[in-house]
């Protein structure tokens, strides 16, 4: 169901952001910016792949990746819930 | 006590006139400066990295860094700016005598692209640029990459630096970590990685048994970007995955983590006949952890800034070697366990630092401190200078006066701002007083005054 995907997307965002920034975040909205209304950094940006990754057994390609990717949160869900997407297309 | 702090008594050239004659054999030349801010990127372009760590999220802000050339260039002197100095600031520096040159500017600011694709695009810059040629007017960018190789050809203005291939070359921290083990400098520990094998290989070793965290840099990483500390092996073999995807092809570099006293800056000038001059060393004060800025002079022993001064002796002698002349400023860290680690990377270009050197030989007497720093604010609309100077009030360091803050840029308080939304904007500045606590309180309260500016708008 793309609604439960997008609110599970919503919490692992959510906890890989808390573990990188280290720092209480708070409810993510989809027009939040990540860079302007939540401070994540470049440097913050590949742990939160990583992050991504261990939770949401992605795949992220680095070169697929930018900076409008990053944005907003819904930007990211969209990128995420979209690499998903592809990788269940692709097991069949 | 550095070199820049002298006062300008005496028969001592300013610096702008000992670089002149360091890279163009002629000390009364014309430099055209032409700041082209993260210049990483062109010299990047294409070269494999870490995994998103090209992406740049604040561009116009950067690229508007610019602005503080106005302090450096000498009078006679041009500087190329992506808009023109706001009139209330460039007044206000005036009776500094920090806005000596004359500033030109493209056809149109773009506000994501640095200045010389700005002026490359501009054909009115073009023109007058090419109209200043007269065999002793040089092109003066902060870095030479092929994007101001391509200007100078435009122009016919010679480049006051080498090309940009060596420019590129010896900017990589590989090349750094290599000139350090050549020459027996303390290295931190670590490695150069040019595969993903290599990599994987550093990373195994300098993770293995919990000796602490580690750092991976890019080798032509700039400002924090492009870098990601790792913890533990798991993180490790993950980054290791994630930078395989791309090729194996890989440029970077591996370094312990190492607990510092402070970071440390230092500047000097390689001149095209190889001799090297040290300019000034600056260390980086923090308090609780939160960087407030760097401070000259710095509280060093002076058998640190001797081992200091030689290792720029050692690292000019090798940047020469390799081709290079011109500003070099070198990172380096005094370690908690009294360790220094004379050069941890070094930037063949004009640093922030480099941006201080002639305001430092008119403002800072000798005895007297300074501290370079930056206030990150979060403005909903653009201020002006009236507006900054209202809110500083008597803290604002004014023509005259050898106490306060002097403002050093104010168009990286706009450039990134959404009008009606919360945006980030800096606001660059030199406090100079009597010693460190002082010149920490005069940030702290400017501080809170341009917080209560934005907050009030």
């Amino acid at each position: 169901m793309p609604g439960t995907q997008t609110d599970e997307i919503r919490t692992a965002l959510h906890d890989g952001l808390t573990e990188v920034l280290r720092k209480d975040v708070p409810e993510l909205h989809d027009d939040m910016r990540l860079f302007g209304d939540l401070a994540l950094d470049s440097t913050g940006v590949i742990e939160l792949l990583m992050e991504l990754e261990d939770s949401l057994g992605l795949q992220i390609d680095p070169d697929e990746l930018t900076p409008e990717t990053f944005e907003t949160v819904g930007a990211l869900i969209g990128y995420i819930r979209a690499c998903l997407e592809g990788a269940q297309d692709a097991v069949g | 006590m550095t070199a820049d702090t002298s006062p300008p008594a005496g028969p001592r050239p300013g610096f702008i006139a000992r670089l002149k004659a360091a890279v163009t054999g002629d000390r009364d030349a014309r430099f055209v400066h032409l700041n082209n801010f993260e210049v990483e990127r062109a010299w990047g372009r294409g070269d494999p990295g870490l995994p998103g760590a090209g992406l740049s999220f604040n561009a116009p802000t950067v690229n508007r860094m610019e602005e503080v050339g106005v302090l450096l260039a000498d009078e006679g002197d041009l500087v190329v700016l992506k808009a023109p100095v706001e009139p209330a600031f460039a007044a206000y520096l005036r009776p500094l005598g920090l806005a000596a040159g004359q500033v030109l500017t493209p056809d149109h600011d773009r506000p994501e692209q640095p200045v010389t694709t700005d002026a490359l695009a501009s054909p009115r810059l073009l023109a007058q640029l090419a109209g200043l040629a007269d065999g002793r007017t040089y092109l003066m960018p902060l870095g030479v990459s092929a994007d101001e190789e391509r200007l100078a050809a435009a122009t016919g203005l010679p480049l006051a630096g080498p090309d940009a291939a060596t420019c590129k070359r010896v900017n990589g921290k590989i090349f750094s970590r290599a000139l350090v083990d050549r020459s027996g400098l303390t290295p931190v520990p670590g490695a150069e990685c040019r595969t993903v094998g290599e990599l994987a290989a550093a990373l195994k070793e300098h993770l293995a048994g919990g000796s602490g965290p580690v750092v991976v840099k890019e080798s032509l990483g700039v400002s924090g970007r492009g870098l990601v500390v790792l913890d533990s092996a798991r993180r490790g073999e993950q980054l290791v995955r994630m930078a395989a995807r791309r090729g194996e092809r890989i440029e970077v570099v591996v370094e312990r983590w190492i607990d510092k006293e402070y970071d440390l800056n230092y500047q000097f000038v390689v001149a095209r006949d190889g001799s090297v001059a040290f300019e000034t060393v600056k260390a980086a004060l923090t308090e609780g952890g939160v960087h407030r800025g760097h401070l000259f002079p710095p509280p060093l022993d002076p058998g640190h800034t001797a081992a200091l001064e030689a290792a720029a002796q050692v690292l000019g002698k090798g940047l020469a070697q390799a081709g290079y002349y011109g500003v070099a400023g070198v990172d380096a860290m005094l370690g908690r366990d009294g360790t220094l680690y004379p050069c941890l990377e070094i930037n063949a270009r004009f640093n922030m630092a480099t941006f201080q050197n002639r305001l430092a030989e008119r403002l800072l007497t000798p005895g007297r401190c300074a501290l370079a720093t930056v206030f990150d604010l979060e403005p909903v609309r653009a201020h002006g200078f009236d507006e900054v100077r209202a809110a500083l009030g008597d803290l604002l360091l004014d023509a005259g006066s050898a106490r306060g803050v002097l403002v050093t840029n104010t168009a990286t308080l706009r450039a990134g701002v959404t009008p009606g939304r919360r945006s980030k904007g800096r606001l660059y500045a030199v406090c100079l007083g009597d010693g460190p606590e002082d010149v920490d309180a005069l940030r702290s309260k400017a501080a809170r005054a341009l917080e209560e500016m934005v907050e009030r708008a």
